[in-house]
């Protein structure tokens, strides 16, 4: 039974006649370099097999080692003994001729190789080498540079330790190291992998949502998927995460804002509020894959029952020399209970990797129960405004906001004091470039911290409204872009007694001041009322200053700075004028 | 021919990621990843690898990753270290230079379930072949697909082989 078909395979040689009756089987022979298929009869000895390959490869049957499964197969060994069959690999090694013959100078050959040991890294634990010694030759254990160097942007990786076989021991050292070295987070942030992630805005929403802690957070706070799915928003946070110093700068801007909002009464409350609702679960989230979440001991410790803040405060004050990082002492007139680290609210940044800034949690700031009771409260009493105001951490805020519209008019548009009242909001919304502007200003921004500025403003707008209803032919001609305010702050409190039953939250007091508030800003803060908006201090206040010129102030100057440091009010201009003069 | 002796065989495993992926992949990559491997094979004394420069040996955890996370045994192969050095030349020359190293498809777990083969006929643990594939099916591993191409792993290693 000789030829079955093998000739198929193009093989010239199929069978050797030699090869008893067995059945021909196509073994792989492969080389390091080559592979070859080669068709051999079952029960052939290796003997035979050598002389096909050798016939195939171009080889002499003495350079031929074959090895399977392991094993060098020997000339007097059959294939079948092997247990070589149809299909399977054979590998095999062709001896370079001068090593074939020469058996001395390969092993010349070997001990090079095995002279040159790696004793830097080495440990003793290692598997025991009986057959080579290291001989100590000259080759420098440190290879250190070379290594890390070769490892590419792996080498901060390799450095963390890797000697612990432990995954969470690894981590939490990981961790730790981040913690206490910023150098490491900014350099991980350096890399550019890292970069080239950060920047796919698609592929950070990707990231945020597949965590299941995220996914639950966004089930209980839509705002955040919002915030998730804005893209612009994206952007930004992912520039903060990419430059550890911008974002250094906002936490120290942050935290003294919230340390100022601290000293607010009742603000402490709404900080906490804030805190409990929103960035906690997000930090847990964050952080419960890095580990137990250490906020959580803090937010257990906050005291339950918020109480406005002009009620006496009847808990007791913490232990001043309590641990620290779990009690914050607020020497702040009676309103604060201050049991919560306001660190807490801070954003470390391991545990909030991606930067996410939580004032951009406006939409899910303003609805929460704490930020009404703030606005609330700022609305009683207008020394709050100036607090807040006078934080570095608004006018940040009023920035970002003066950049970005959209967001700005989602965060009004989310705010309780307009969600009864349409009308409000459309207005707002076209005055919204203006009023931003406005926030921008920065003597606007004085003048709103002014108190004394303030309740004139309101004495003026009141005023108006007033004339508005007694006389209305009398009003269109003070009209300007602003002053629409005030036919609608007529219809307001018409509206506001039908509105407020009709929506829970809203208070209607709160909507007029914002409905003034928003008048005051569009009409360009400080005028005298019907002035256009914008307007250089020099223009607005031109009538004083021509008085004080009357009066022989002729310092052109130093008049406009006292004019605009008392926001438009002659007599505590001529007194400020007058402390500076010696005359 | 005295080749009657037996050598062991063990395949040592690392970690790249030091613990990280196992942690981070689900997050990054959508799919569990428990770590990023890079294989060294232990016959004879030594840890053979292959890297950006060509094959490495040096002594077993004598690379920059130290201790491997795992050791696999592979049993025993006569392969004598003569046989085994002439197999490595020409791999050197042919398949396994150092310009031939892809991150991807001709890494250094190719290079040891090849070498595992022919020493002892069987393959090394699928879950490390098959990383690469498993890394290319995700969004994640498609988009930084350029940036790994060009990085290469090279753990170190004085000794490489093929190169004069």
């Amino acid at each position: 039974m000789a030829e079955q078909g093998a000739a198929d395979l193009g093989n010239n040689n199929n069978n050797k006649p030699e090869a008893s009756e067995g059945t021909i089987i196509k073994v792989t022979v492969k080389t390091p370099k080559d592979k070859e298929e080669i068709a051999i009869a079952e029960d052939a000895s290796v003997t035979q097999f050598k002389e096909e390959i050798s016939k195939r490869f171009k080889a002499k049957q003495d350079q031929l080692v074959l090895i399977f499964a392991g094993k060098i197969l020997k000339d007097g060994d059959s294939l079948s003994q092997h247990g070589i069959k149809d299909g399977l690999t054979v590998h095999l090694v062709i001896k370079t001729a001068h090593k074939a013959a020469d058996g001395s100078s390969t092993s010349a050959s070997s001990s090079t190789s095995t002279q040159a040991g790696n004793s830097s890294a080495s440990s003793p634990a290692a598997n025991p080498a009986p057959t080579t010694v290291p001989t100590g030759s000259g080759q420098a254990p440190t290879q250190t540079p070379n290594i890390m160097s070769g490892f590419g942007d792996l080498a901060s990786l390799a450095g963390l330790g890797m000697g612990s076989a432990n995954f969470m021991e690894l981590q939490q050292q990981m961790q730790r190291q981040l913690m206490s070295n910023p150098e490491m987070l900014s350099q991980i942030m350096e890399n550019p992998l890292v970069q080239n992630m950060m920047s796919n805005p698609d592929l950070m929403r990707q990231m945020i949502m597949a965590n299941p802690q995220m996914q639950q957070l966004m089930e209980r706070n839509p705002e955040i998927s919002h915030m998730l799915n804005n893209p612009e928003l994206m952007r930004q946070t992912m520039e903060l995460a990419r430059n550890p110093a911008m974002m250094q700068e906002m936490m120290r801007n942050q935290d003294r804002a919230l340390s100022n909002l601290e000293s607010i009464p009742g603000g402490y409350n709404a900080l906490r509020r804030m805190y409990t609702d929103i960035q906690e679960p997000m930090f847990s989230a964050a952080r419960e894959q890095f580990g137990s979440n250490p906020f959580s001991a803090l937010g257990g410790n906050s005291d339950s029952g918020a109480q406005p803040s002009r009620t006496e405060n009847r808990e007791p004050l913490p232990n001043p020399w309590g641990p620290p990082n779990s009690s914050n002492p607020s020497e702040s007139g009676g309103g604060t209970t201050g049991s919560t680290s306001t660190s807490g609210t801070t954003n470390p940044s391991v545990s909030n990797p991606l930067g996410v800034n939580p004032a951009s949690l406006g939409n899910g700031m303003f609805n929460s129960p704490g930020m009404q009771s703030l606005l609330q409260q700022i609305s009683e009493n207008p020394q709050l405004m100036q607090n807040m105001l006078s934080a570095p951490y608004m006018r940040s805020m009023m920035q970002s906001l003066a950049q970005n519209p959209e967001l700005a008019s989602q965060v009004m548009m989310n705010n309780p004091l307009f969600s009864g009242n349409p009308q409000l909001q459309e207005q707002f919304r076209s005055q919204l470039p203006i009023f931003l502007q406005q926030m921008q200003n920065p003597e606007a921004l004085s003048v709103m911290t002014n108190p004394r500025a303030m309740q004139a403003l309101m004495q003026i707008q009141q005023g108006l409204q007033t004339l508005q209803t007694e006389a209305p032919g009398l009003m269109p001609s003070l009209m300007t872009g602003g002053i629409p305010g005030v036919p609608t702050g007529g219809a307001v409190p018409a509206e506001n007694p039908a509105s407020s039953p009709s929506s829970a939250a809203t208070n209607p007091a709160q909507q007029q001041l914002m409905q003034q508030m928003l008048q005051m800003f569009a009409g360009g803060g400080g005028s005298g009322g019907g002035n256009g908006t914008s307007q250089t201090p020099e223009v607005r206040f031109q009538t004083q200053l021509d008085q004080l010129n009357a009066m022989g102030f002729i310092n052109r100057e130093a008049n406009l700075q006292a004019l605009i440091a008392t926001g438009g009010d002659i007599n505590a201009a001529i007194e400020r004028l007058l402390g500076s003069q010696p005359s | 021919m005295a080749q009657n002796n037996s050598f062991p065989v063990k395949l040592f495993i690392y970690d790249l990621s030091g613990g990280m992926a196992r942690q981070l992949s689900p997050v990054m990559l959508g799919r569990q990843l428990d770590g990023i491997w890079h294989t060294g094979v232990v016959v004879h004394g030594k840890e053979f690898f292959f890297g950006g420069a060509g094959i490495n040996n040096c002594l077993p955890c004598g690379t920059i990753l130290g201790q491997p996370n795992s050791i696999v045994d592979l049993g025993y192969t006569e392969v004598n270290e003569d046989l085994f050095q002439e197999y490595l030349d020409s791999l050197a020359e042919s398949e396994y230079r150092g310009d031939k190293y892809n991150m991807f498809e001709h890494n250094c777990n190719t290079f040891s379930n090849d070498v595992v083969q022919f020493l002892t006929g069987k393959k090394i643990p699928s879950y490390i072949t098959d990383l690469p594939s498993e890394i290319l099916s995700t969004p994640f591993g498609q988009a930084i697909r350029p940036l790994l191409d060009s990085m290469a792993v090279n753990p170190g290693g004085n000794n490489i082989t093929g190169q004069r």
